[in-house]
């Protein structure tokens, strides 16, 4: 071999050489200087997403932003108060009904407004004892949001209703839409039939019939007259809330916290892969552990803290602009891009992949407020601390995340079957908690699962939440 | 000695009874003759004119009342007149509000809410009437016909 072959190996081994550290650098560590991460912003493209997904074969329908907008609850009025169901998102025939209800309601959306006339709330009171379906919804919503999220971007509903709590698609001859909304009623009757939803309600009525069972009795608090007040009434329910006169079966959940290994270590994969979520180099960041064992990561676009229990906190720092999730603006791409995030935070970290919308800050709009719970078999899992209320708890302004809250957590169904007791005995036990309070004014009431953020079995039981008005 | 062990048992008997038949109200049949000596002690929200026309298999009597009134429904028979019992004692709690599902027999159902509270007492007849799903629908379509008309 002589000094030219020689040569030309030690060249090839420095190109070899030079190829893979610098990949390492630029790849794996991620260590270019700051306005030089070309990799990440162009993560954050539209094209990159898109192409991303086509990759991974995930189905747009998976994520949380296109559940946004879902009901949480679906009830099927056959006209019956016996026949009459509700059904959880986890129930089997529930996309099928919200498929063919959101068709008509897309259809409404898309009208003009000329074609939706204002009701009474009597009219609406009428449609719900009669054939029809109710979708409820956990929150309120812009109407313009609404139809956005509905695939109705230049919708005239805001010109008739600012927001939108409720929605009844009407199981008469004809298919319609009736909408509610700050004690505002208004319909819109469409001239198509609706024959597929008019046999949706007729299967369910045959299959109560077949079963003459009288499980799951259900009316709205309106029926019952206790959303009216008297003389001698001190508690009021809202008209809307479904009241179960019958005890509800749920099955136990297991908590569990997936930063923690089972042997009791941390998680550390977990913790990067968060870090690089929050585009936190972990070889550059400055850090420091607190007495409690929380990791605290200071960046300059702000500080991520990853509590031992499973809680982690983002906040973007004094005059920073935080953590950029989207380029686009408005608060429609806002909330979609923080449920991504959300669901990638999710993904990376094996927690709980069914969330549901809890809350969402009108007033906020163009800027985004809004929390999430996790749902078990359909139903919300009610935080119960001090540290958090909701599972996520979201701030965004033009498209960067100013705050985040993420309980970490999984759920697993046990076999275990418990009754949940009637809504009225919890009801006495808040009242009485309370006896200064006069009047009452239950807002919300619904069941749900309840998380002291610990480990272990959870019970489900009754949420209640008081509200103002009387 | 007999009447000793005998007024004993007499005792004992008494000590177990009273406080059950004093909880149960009037047990499991209401006398006719019972017709209550108040009308505030509950206020019947459902059906709100104490009478209703259904079609449905099951009814959902509701109430308000005040903390600590007790509360239980009896059914007539129709063709005794004998007032049974179809819904426990309950009590009502802080939010004072009362709620029971009963069945239904076809045509006719005549209940007796009855509450207790104290020396105080009331007898609310309700009368449900059950009709068949044919004529519901009969008469949803003569009402279709009637709102074509004008």
């Amino acid at each position: 071999m002589n000094k030219e072959h020689i040569k030309s190996i030690v060249l090839f081994v420095l190109v070899i050489c030079n190829l893979f550290l610098g990949s390492e650098i630029l790849m794996t560590k991620k260590l270019w200087p700051d306005g030089y991460n070309f990799f990440i912003n162009t993560k954050k493209t539209d094209w990159y997403s898109t192409f991303s997904n086509f990759l991974k074969g995930s189905s747009a329908d998976d994520s949380s932003k296109n559940d946004i907008s879902k009901p949480n609850n679906i009830i099927i009025n056959t006209g019956y108060q016996t026949t009459r169901i509700a059904l959880k998102s986890s129930h089997e025939k529930f996309d099928n009904v919200y498929s063919v209800c959101s068709q008509i309601l897309k259809e409404a959306l898309s009208a003009q407004s000329k074609d939706w006339t204002y009701v009474t709330a009597d009219e609406w009171y009428k449609l719900l004892s009669a054939r029809s379906v109710y979708m409820c919804y956990s929150t309120q919503f812009k109407s313009s949001l609404f139809a956005e999220f509905e695939g109705c971007k230049n919708s005239e509903i805001s010109s008739l209703m600012e927001n939108i709590d409720g929605v009844v698609v009407d199981g008469g001859d004809k298919a319609g839409i009736y909408l509610k909304g700050d004690d505002k009623y208004i319909k819109c009757t469409l001239n198509t039939s609706d024959d597929e939803l008019s046999d949706i309600i007729n299967y369910f009525q045959q299959a109560f019939d077949e079963t003459d069972s009288n499980s799951d009795i259900i009316n709205y608090s309106f029926e019952l007259l206790f959303d009216k007040v008297l003389e001698n009434q001190h508690t009021v329910i809202e008209s809307m809330i479904p009241i179960y006169s019958t005890p509800i079966n749920y099955n136990l959940i297991n908590a569990d916290n997936p930063i923690i290994k089972h042997d009791s270590s941390i998680n550390m994969n977990s913790v990067n892969r968060i870090l690089t979520l929050f585009d936190i180099n972990e070889n550059s960041v400055r850090r420091y552990t607190e007495a409690g064992g929380t990791m605290v990561f200071v960046e300059n676009n702000g500080t991520l803290k990853i509590h031992l229990n499973g809680l982690i906190e983002y906040s973007a720092g004094n005059g920073s602009a935080g953590l950029k999730l989207t380029e686009k603006v408005g608060a429609y791409n806002n909330m979609c891009a923080a449920a991504d995030f959300m669901d990638n935070i999710n993904e990376v970290t094996g927690a709980g992949e069914n969330m549901m919308i809890a809350s969402y800050d009108i007033a906020a709009v163009p800027s985004v407020g809004m929390s999430f719970d996790y749902s078990v078999d359909g139903i919300p899992v009610e935080i119960t601390s001090s540290e958090i209320n909701h599972a996520v708890e979201i701030k965004m302004e033009n498209g960067y995340l100013k705050e985040y809250k993420h309980l970490l957590r999984s759920y697993d169904m046990t076999q275990e079957v418990r009754q949940i007791p009637l809504y009225i005995e919890d009801l006495d036990k808040l009242i009485a908690e309370n006896p200064s309070v006069e009047h009452t004014y239950i807002e919300k009431m619904y069941v749900c699962y309840r998380d002291d953020i610990t480990q272990g079995i959870k019970q489900a039981g009754w949420h209640l939440q008081r509200g103002v008005k009387l | 000695m007999y009447k000793k062990i005998f007024s004993a048992v007499l005792s004992l008997l008494l000590i177990v009874a009273v406080p059950t038949v004093g909880f149960a109200g009037y047990g499991n049949y209401l006398p006719s003759y019972v017709a209550g000596n108040c009308n505030d002690l509950i206020y019947i929200k459902r059906p709100e004119s104490h009478s209703a026309s259904t079609s449905d298999k099951t009814y959902i009597i509701s109430a308000v009342g005040s903390l600590g009134t007790e509360i239980c429904i009896y059914k007539q028979n129709l063709n005794t007149g004998e007032r049974y019992l179809v819904k426990n004692t309950t009590q009502i709690g802080a939010s004072g509000l009362y709620s029971a599902v009963v069945d239904l027999n076809d045509n006719s159902n005549v209940f007796y809410v009855y509450a207790q509270n104290g020396n105080r007492e009331q007898v609310v007849k309700i009368d449900i009437n059950k009709i068949k799903q044919s004529t519901v629908e009969r008469l949803n379509r003569i009402t279709v016909t009637i709102k074509n008309f004008f």
